[in-house]
């Protein structure tokens, strides 16, 4: 049997980690062979990783790869000619990916990690998909109104490749729940442990005693939120002016995280500076402004680091009596385990994901509803002064939960969709 | 007026009409979009409540010939074509007339027919080309200097179907301008003339023609909604003309019918003057029941899911609706068309809260065709709730009753209503419990009792609202178990009881 693992567009961050993960586990099953497919103009941009990857399983073969964006017309003649049968074609475009020379089509079974398919998925092989989340469907500002209205358009073709796929994998109840339900996905959803990633992180941390930080000589909380939409940055600077006004609250808010900087009103950028697009994003803006609006005197008390080096936002944290999380949704924050890796408590926005975080690392989360302010603001202030504690399973724990922890399920089901015929497809 | 007096109506049912004549003043087009409208469901149950009704012999209703098929499908049996014998009550009879001379009327049906083919053509030409834009450009191209003998034959072609059909199709819409439309004024004097002595009921005050009816007049104003909440796309002299219509025709019956008490007393209140009021009587509904499926529920989910994509199939949402495992779904059910007073607005944002705050996996059926309405098709888009909120709207009584079978809840958010939604018992009925609002449709006929449960809510407070979705889906046995015993006693009122009350002297 031989797998595409395809890495659709240009991720970088969490998706990426997990992409990588997913190669080692592929790779580690010999009886597979693998072949990574990159986008082209961002294989030389990991290349350092896949490097390293590479040193740990040789068997790899990587392809950069571009996808081409085919009619219905020839979607329609091609697809018999490789033996699928589709009753009805309800796009106007699609899309299949090629490599120059074999196009993926020397492989059994295609595997896309992520479902952010701009067209739908010219079927020539069965393929599953790796669903990391359906935010939009908790958060549809993050796609606004125009994607919605446009049958045709980006919002709608994710969902179909969803829902066409041979398997979708989750690494979630809630996302589980998501693609069933919403992507509507009609053949096998399949549920496989969520990792963790953190072997950085906690070499760092103990690689260092107890640091200082820069950023703030007083108490603080840390906040750790970046420029997206469901970061819940409005609700959450309500609640940080009702901790201080109602709750007495005693301690600063450093907020650490990619672009946070561009929240400080005070902060003057260069014009040339690359970051002026997200400085002038609508979103950004707004939450700049709504600093001062909302907080006023207690705009003072909070401490924009932004993005920061490992060491930085290990010395904030271990600084920090609690660690803030606050999102609408997502697929679950690794943030607070990282707290809790360094014994210290973290307040979360109750959500299904971020439940199971709780329960599958055992952290104790103290959770609030995102939507509820006057709540966000009482947990700030009930986990002010709470002890250091170290969980002592923990450590056992996110070593339990590396890439090592997903069976051989993924690649059982892969092999019995790969060797049947092909299902007849409804609607493409 | 006079309210319901008990032992009025018991002296005056002793006499009832031999022939009750149903008086209906639409045009055929707009019937074929009738079936599951209120004022539909409402005489349906009344005709065949009739039925236990000894001394009226026939009920009749007139109609063109046109109009004849479709109003037996209105009325025809569940699941039943529509013949005459195959009608709600054996008493039934849909009476064919002329309208204007068989002739004229089988030219007018040709000339539509005719019309609807060639747009049909010439749709099929535009999607086939892939836009008008597309279609504009191959035109442009007709008068260019062909390149090939095939692209010159094609154009030749294009030019030949598109052109002739253009022409045609215009030349029928002119000559149908021409062709006399059915009158009703035409259709009352003969269902006059073949009905003598006939108690006919005009459940719609503005079929002004039922006023010209010989015989005995019984009108229903179900309803002046817009006297209390605001109609969009009337303007105040439409209003006024709706509202002489009204006066007019009530003013020209024998007996009045009003479903509730609210009506009477707050919307048709001062409009009439003291001797036409004096003829109302408030006839509430009875629960309407309707059948149940003999197949299994798993069965059943597979039909209903059949059903939707074909529903589907054609609709605008089909890139997403036409293969949606429907099967798996669940949600809450609000079936009601796209009205002010109907409540989507806010119903839409408390789903939104119930999905996204409370993170519930749950979608919202409506039969409301929101995307006819900007503000609410607005909200869908802007919302993201495209995916999560499925417009059924139009479809056939059997699908809308497993969509009720099989839904979580019922919720019935409207502001106001003429008289008890049949929603309430049809869905208790259905094993499918109701969430409902405080309104006088409901509290004049539910007990203080029955309205105290949690799944009662305040329709102007989304919080209520909202807080009531979530209660019935967590205890919706217990809901359920309460309302039956609710229904089960109003259901000691039946359609013969509404039909006497109705048709006695």
């Amino acid at each position: 049997m031989k797998v595409a693992l395809i890495l659709p567009v240009e991720y970088s961050g969490g998706t990426f980690r997990l992409f990588l993960n997913l190669i080692r586990y592929f790779a580690s099953h010999s009886e597979l062979e693998l072949v990574v497919g990159i986008p082209d103009d961002y294989i030389n941009s990991v290349k350092v990783n896949l490097d390293k990857v590479h040193k740990e399983f040789s068997n790899i073969e990587v392809r950069g790869f571009n996808w081409r964006i085919l009619a219905a017309k020839e979607v329609e003649d091609i697809l018999p000619l490789h033996g699928v049968v589709v009753h009805r074609f309800i796009s106007k475009a699609y899309q299949v990916p090629v490599d120059g020379h074999e196009n993926f089509l020397d492989c059994n079974f295609w595997f896309i990690v992520s479902d952010r398919l701009a067209c739908p998925l010219v079927p020539l092989r069965p393929y599953g998909i790796f669903v990391t989340d359906h935010l939009q469907r908790y958060v549809p500002e993050i796609f606004g109104r125009k994607l919605f209205q446009d049958v045709d358009g980006s919002a709608w073709n994710f969902l179909r490749a969803v829902r066409n796929a041979d398997l979708a994998v989750v690494t979630s109840q809630g996302t589980a729940a998501d693609v069933e339900m919403y992507s509507g996905c009609l053949n096998m959803i399949l549920q496989i442990p969520t990792t963790i990633d953190i072997g950085q992180f906690l070499s760092v941390a103990s690689q260092c005693e107890q640091r200082g930080q820069d950023i703030t000589a007083r108490p603080h909380c840390v906040w750790v939120t970046n420029t997206s939409q469901h970061k819940n940055h409005l609700r959450m600077l309500e609640a940080i002016r009702k901790y201080f006004e109602e709750h007495n609250g005693t301690l600063d808010i450093v907020v650490t995280g990619w672009g946070t900087d561009l929240f400080n009103p005070q902060l003057v950028l260069e014009k040339d500076s690359s970051r002026q697009n997200v400085w002038g994003h609508g979103y950004v803006r707004e939450v700049r402004e709504s600093v001062k609006s909302i907080l006023g005197q207690w705009a003072a008390r909070i401490h924009w680091a932004g993005e920061v080096s490992n060491s930085e936002y290990i010395a904030i944290v271990q600084n920090s009596q609690f660690l803030v999380h606050n999102v609408l949704a997502d697929n679950g924050t690794f943030s607070v385990i990282e707290a809790a890796a360094l014994g210290r408590p973290a307040m979360s926005s109750d959500y299904p994901q971020m439940r199971q975080l709780n329960e599958q690392f055992g952290l104790g989360l103290h959770f609030f509803d995102a939507f509820d302010i006057d709540e966000t603001a009482k947990v700030m202030s009930e986990l002010e002064g709470k002890p250091i504690h170290f969980n002592s399973a923990l450590q056992e724990r996110i070593e339990k939960f590396s890439w090592h922890s997903w069976d051989e399920t993924v690649i059982t089901v892969i092999n019995s969709i790969g060797s049947a015929p092909r299902k007849e497809i409804a609607c493409l | 007026m006079q309210e319901t007096n008990d032992e009025a109506q018991k002296t005056s049912m002793g006499s009832l009409p031999e022939t009750v004549g149903i008086w209906i003043e639409l045009d055929v087009s707009t019937l074929q979009r009738c079936h599951g409208e209120g004022v539909i469901r409402w005489l349906r149950f009344f005709i065949k409540g009739i039925d236990e009704l000894p001394a009226v012999k026939e009920v009749v209703i007139p109609c063109s010939y046109k109009a004849a098929p479709v109003m037996r499908q209105l009325f025809a049996e569940s699941g039943c074509c529509g013949d005459d014998q195959y009608l709600v009550s054996k008493k039934l009879q849909v009476k064919a007339f002329s309208f204007n001379g068989s002739s004229v009327e089988s030219l007018r049906e040709w000339l539509g027919q005719k019309i609807v083919y060639l747009e049909n053509r010439l749709d099929s030409v535009r999607e086939s080309v892939g836009s008008k834009k597309i279609l504009k450009q191959v035109f442009r191209k007709i008068f260019e200097k062909p390149r090939t003998l095939r692209l010159l034959m094609e154009r030749f072609a294009l030019s030949v179907i598109c052109i002739k059909d253009l022409a045609l199709r215009k030349l029928f819409l002119k000559l149908l301008r021409r062709v006399p439309i059915p009158r009703f004024d035409n259709l009352a004097l003969k269902a006059s003339e073949s009905f003598p002595e006939t108690s006919w009921v005009i459940i719609n005050p503005v079929w002004k023609n039922g006023a010209t009816l010989e015989g005995r007049r019984i009108v229903a104003i179900p309803d002046l909604v817009y006297r209390e909440f605001p109609l969009k796309g009337f303007i105040e002299k439409d209003l006024q003309t709706h509202t002489n219509t009204v006066c007019e025709v009530a003013t020209a019956a024998e007996k009045i019918i009003c479903f509730s008490s609210h009506v009477a007393h707050q919307q048709i209140a001062g409009l009439l003057p003291d001797h036409v009021s004096e003829k109302i009587r408030i006839v509430p509904h009875a629960p309407i029941h309707t059948g149940s499926f003999s197949d299994s529920q798993n069965d059943s989910r597979i039909q209903l899911g059949n059903e939707l994509r074909q529903f589907f199939s054609s609709e605008h949402l089909h890139r997403h609706f036409c293969d949606f495992p429907f099967e798996r779904m669940r949600y809450v059910m609000v079936s009601s068309q796209v009205r002010p007073h109907k409540n989507y607005k806010r119903i839409l944002e408390v789903y939104d809260a119930i999905l996204r705050r409370h993170r519930r996996n749950i979608k919202l059926v409506v039969t409301g065709h929101l995307d006819s309405d900007h503000e609410l098709a607005f909200f869908l888009q802007e919302k993201g709730l495209v995916f999560d909120v499925i417009q059924s709207w139009n479809v056939g009584e059997d699908l809308h009753s497993r969509l009720v079978r099989h839904a979580e809840l019922i919720v019935i958010p409207t502001l106001f209503e003429g008289g008890i939604p049949f929603g309430f018992a049809e869905s208790v009925g259905m094993g499918t419990p109701c969430a409902f609002s405080r309104i006088p449709a409901f509290t004049e006929s539910l007990t203080e009792q029955e309205l105290a449960g949690p799944e009662v809510f305040n329709p102007q407070d989304s919080g209520s609202i909202e807080r009531t979705i979530l209660h019935v889906l967590d205890h919706r046995e217990e809901v359920l178990k309460r309302q039956k015993l609710v229904v089960e006693r109003l259901s000691q009122r039946t359609w013969t009881n509404v039909a006497e009350e109705c048709l006695g002297y």
